[in-house]
């Protein structure tokens, strides 16, 4: 018997997302009607939530989430001369010997401590503060906003490095995204750093990326297991892969695979951030396709 | 400008007294947050955590025609979790008139921002802060969830534990800095990640309480984390009776050791106790 757990189910069925895609009139419309448009810089959150203005007074820090760095990168943003206008080569050389060498401690550091210290031009401090935060990169020095044509889209049964994932999308068609079983991720292993769950959450939040800003469905495979202590169904890779995903269908199949008329293959909702869990529907797997039949009164 | 500050001082004043009735049945004895409170969600993934923040939310973005507190929330996402349209469901179903102009001035009263990174997070708060200068209605925040990058910092922290945690306490130590001087109180989601210590003497909580809680709880982040939180509310789903919908919360006041457990359901309009 195989069992398996879909992530996220598929846009138009009745256990699936539908509304979430809409653009014209709807909630989504509506919407996007409150939104000002500011400069696409500003921190701001997309699909017609409401933008966050941020007023600039000498701490505001003008960066769009996008590009800002890496988790790797970010702590390692190191200051240099060119990041902005104003920053100089001397200037680096001053912060530098205040202790200041990435962006993060210049932001976290007292300005007017550092104007004096530094005896930098208090209106070119915070300019130097805004403008370095303002990178157009990922802390590597590439830019994010660049697509290279990738030749043939990557997506099904590999692992994608984590710079490209979003390279792939403008060739890929918009709708349901499938990935096949999620690679076996070790658990946190001999007490250094959980490298492996380090990996699977990276690569749930890229996905989580993509679908979000892509507008895609992405649909994941996953094993279940039981619980040692419950014996409860549970989905497979643990406790911190099982907040990742947003909707959770669970897939059953036949009790007794060579006899007709055995339990029938269904699908039911798990997890759901809109609906009610316990609704099931019975699946018809012929040899074209997967058919639907009526909803089956979910068992308790 | 002694003018503009004191009612800058008053307007603040009475954003931080309309908390009162936000939300009596997650408060052990005293019925509502006082301005500094942190507050945290603990719980396995499906038990109503993010429920509750979208029923705090629309408790607060909901004018005081309408029943709610009308004051503005400040509200960080960071694993892309927030689902725009569940709440704007919740929404219609909490007013009366749902017309599109009350629907837009409810939303006006909510900033939403996503960070992906911790060190993102931390240049975010730093970011925010002129907001809640110039916002003196904006008393809530809410971080859904502070456990978010737990892993990948761990993994890049490489083998000391200090720039592991490096991170993550700065974002507590500029958090409580906000939280205190901006007069806001402060709901933090965490995520049951780690099994429970064999050794339950570990003393965090009397064994009086340790009996009401049955959590599954050890506390992963950093220290500087775990000494600012006041109030620990611990979720978790009902199994009994095949009623789907069935979750229970225990709150404890840490200091003040009180623990009050209640039952809640979650339906199209969002948690009903």
């Amino acid at each position: 018997m195989a069992a398996g757990v879909v992530w996220v189910a598929l846009k138009g069925h009745p256990l699936g997302v539908t509304r979430h895609h809409c653009s014209v009139g709807g909630p989504m419309g509506m919407l996007r009607a409150v939104c000002p448009h500011g400069p696409p810089w500003y921190p701001r959150v997309r699909y017609g939530t409401p933008w966050v203005p941020i007023p600039s007074p000498h701490r505001s820090l003008r960066f769009h989430p996008r590009s800002a760095p890496s988790h790797s990168a970010g702590a390692m943003v190191v200051l240099r001369a060119g990041l902005c206008p104003g920053l100089t080569e001397e200037m680096i050389q001053l912060l530098r010997a205040n202790n200041i060498r990435t962006v993060v401690d210049f932001v976290s550091s007292d300005l007017e401590d550092v104007a004096q210290s530094c005896s930098l031009s208090y209106k070119l401090g915070p300019a130097a503060g805004c403008g370095a935060v303002h990178w157009g990169g990922d802390g590597a020095g590439r830019s994010t906003g660049q697509r290279k044509d990738t030749g043939v889209p990557q997506h099904c049964g590999q692992r994608v490095p984590r710079p490209q994932a979003a390279r792939l999308l403008p060739r890929l068609h918009r709708g349901v995204h499938c990935l096949p079983t999620l690679p076996d991720a070790p658990g946190p292993g001999g007490g250094q750093g959980g490298a492996g769950l380090a990996i699977m959450m990276q690569l749930a939040r890229e996905l989580k990326t993509l679908a979000k800003e892509f507008s895609v469905a992405v649909v994941v495979t996953n094993q279940v297991t039981r619980d040692s202590s419950t014996g409860a169904l549970k989905s497979a890779l643990g406790r911190s892969w099982s907040f990742v995903p947003s909707t959770r269908v669970l897939l059953q199949g036949r009790a007794v695979p060579w006899e007709d008329g055995a339990a029938p293959h269904t699908a039911c909702l798990a997890k759901s951030p809109r609906q009610p869990t316990g609704m099931q529907v019975q699946l018809d797997i012929g040899s074209d396709a997967v058919q639907e039949q009526r909803p089956v009164t979910p068992t308790p | 400008m002694v003018e503009s500050y004191s009612s800058d001082l008053l307007a603040r004043l009475e954003g931080r007294s309309s908390l009162k009735n936000l939300e009596p049945n997650l408060f052990a004895e005293e019925g509502s947050p006082v301005h500094g409170d942190v507050i945290e969600f603990h719980g396995p993934e499906g038990t109503g955590k993010t429920e509750m923040l979208y029923h705090l939310v629309a408790r607060c973005i909901i004018p005081k025609s309408g029943g709610g507190l009308e004051v503005e929330v400040m509200f960080i996402d960071t694993d892309y979790h927030f689902d725009m349209l569940r709440l704007v469901t919740i929404l219609e179903h909490r007013l009366e008139q749902s017309t599109e102009e009350m629907m837009k001035r409810c939303l006006g009263r909510l900033f939403l921002v996503n960070c992906n990174s911790s060190t993102q997070l931390l240049l975010t708060l730093y970011s925010l802060e002129n907001m809640f200068c110039t916002h003196p209605s904006l008393c809530l925040l809410i971080l859904d969830s502070i456990s978010a990058f737990y892993w990948i910092d761990r993994s890049n922290g490489g083998e000391s534990l200090n720039s592991q945690e490096m991170n993550l306490k700065k974002c507590a130590n500029f958090l409580e800095k906000l939280v205190r001087e901006h007069h806001l109180v402060l709901f933090a989601t965490t995520q049951s990640i780690m099994q429970k210590s064999t050794n339950s003497a570990e003393g965090f909580f009397p064994l009086k309480l340790q009996s009401e809680i049955d959590a599954d709880y050890r506390p992963y982040l950093c220290k500087s984390w775990q000494q600012m939180v006041t109030h620990r509310i611990f979720f978790s789903k009902q199994f009994n009776s095949g009623n789907s919908t069935g979750f229970t919360l225990v709150s404890c006041h840490l200091k003040k050791k009180h623990v009050a457990k209640r039952s809640f359901s979650i339906a199209e309009c969002g948690v009903q106790f």
